[in-house]
């Protein structure tokens, strides 16, 4: 076991890509940041930064600017591929959007104007009602509401400003999980489980549920899980919650319940749609009933996630270990899981 | 032998950028290739007041200005 945890924390302590850690806040302030950057002429922290800002929870005015800034770092990047890349989604968000002719000058603006064009050619879409700015938005520089702000001839009249608050994910899991027991000699058990998870984001805080049944061999497993989980900067989260996990055997019901205090750190592994993460969790109030007893617990996961662009849908691959001990060292519990999870996001 | 430096400037709002009277393009500009020592900078844009500033390049080096901010002209 303290290999596994040792494992854990080597990987939560090697230099990971945390492009945004100096930006901290939400997407909003990640943007501010990267327009900042942007200015200063360092176009490849821009768009590490803007990429970062767009992964997040932007309105479609902020992802409108975000967009075309990222367009033009791209081409002073000389990168023209990837330029009208942003150009191309900025044209098929926003097909009425104009960029900040005070901003970008001219090359930037015909460029664009010419993907545009060939965008509208190929693929004709109908305008997205731009939406009026948000708090997040708030915080962007000033050209943001200057130049994202819809004309009031382009709001049709009876459209109602929508927000994208709150996402909800739903997610189905298949997991592979190997309990091992100590010193009692009770023989290890594996197997299969099923489980989804549920949450709800609003801003930086994320509730969220998982459940996970199944047969291992010997004892079967039900375990339940709920966290608040707070986005501290745009690649780390704490959260806090309760992890119930209950073994079914011949011996009759054990019942293991602790609190979890964690921290999980996300960083991108290949552009804005596989990232890696890293967490770890500290356990207060172990509380055992089969012998009773109470004691302490840990654990850590490490995994990656694939989001296809502007999609619903993520699949991840995670593996996780924990341990729990009872004072007096009268029982240790080893938990390893392996499991692929594939989510849908709304709004995506 | 003396090597060249660079300028990088950058400006708000984008303004035609001049080296030593010469026109370079429209600001953002990243390491213009300039031989070391003084050197006039001038932005311009219509709208705007010409903004004339000088600017000493050490050999090797890079001098960058990103803050340089144009007024509106008056009505």
């Amino acid at each position: 076991m303290k290999h596994h945890v040792l494992a854990v924390a080597l990987l939560l302590a090697l230099p990971v890509r945390a492009p945004a850690q100096d930006a901290g806040g939400g997407p909003g302030a990640v943007l501010t940041s990267a327009i900042s950057a942007y200015q200063d002429l360092d176009f490849d922290r821009a768009a590490v930064l803007l990429r970062r800002a767009l992964s997040g929870n932007l309105s479609d005015s902020a992802r409108a600017v975000a967009l075309t800034y990222l367009g033009a770092a791209e081409h002073y990047r000389s990168r023209p591929d990837s330029a009208a890349a942003a150009f191309r989604r900025l044209a098929l968000l926003a097909p009425r959007y104009e960029p900040d002719t005070l901003v970008f000058p001219p090359e930037i603006t015909r460029q664009y104007n010419e993907v545009r064009n060939s965008v509208a050619a190929q693929q004709p879409v109908a305008p997205i009602p731009q939406r009026p700015g948000n708090a997040t938005d708030s915080v962007a520089a000033p050209s943001l509401a200057a130049t994202a702000r819809p004309k009031p001839s382009e709001a049709p009249a009876s459209s109602a400003p929508k927000e994208e608050r709150i996402i909800a994910t739903a997610a189905g899991t298949v997991a592979n999980v190997r309990a091992h027991s100590e010193p009692a000699g009770l023989p290890a058990a594996s197997g299969a489980a099923l489980g989804m998870t549920l949450s709800v984001r609003v801003r930086r805080f994320e509730l969220g549920a998982r459940y996970l049944q199944g047969s291992l061999g010997t004892r079967d497993l039900v375990e339940g899980a709920a966290a608040l989980r707070f986005d501290a900067t745009p690649w780390l989260n704490v959260y806090a919650g309760q992890q119930i996990r209950r073994y079914d055997s011949p011996f009759g019901a054990e019942r293991w319940a602790t609190w979890q205090l964690g921290a999980r750190g996300d960083w991108a592994i290949s552009g804005e749609h596989v990232r890696g993460h890293a967490m770890l969790w500290q356990g207060f109030g172990l509380r055992v009933n089969v012998p009773p007893g109470s004691g302490s617990a840990r654990g850590g996961e490490v995994g990656v996630t694939v989001d296809p662009s502007r999609g619903p849908f993520s699949f991840g691959l995670s593996y996780g270990v924990d341990r729990a001990a009872v004072s007096g060292l009268t029982r240790r519990e080893t938990v390893q899981t392996l499991q692929l999870t594939a989510g849908l996001r709304h709004p995506h | 032998m003396t090597l060249p430096g660079y300028l990088s400037i950058n400006s708000t709002p984008w303004a035609e950028l001049s080296v030593d009277g010469r026109v370079i393009g429209n600001t953002p500009q990243l390491n213009i290739r300039v031989p070391a020592g003084a050197h006039d900078v001038e932005l311009r844009r219509n709208g705007f007041e010409t903004r004339r500033t000088s600017v000493t390049v050490g050999s090797g080096s890079t001098v960058r200005i990103t803050k340089i901010v144009l007024t509106r002209v008056a009505p």
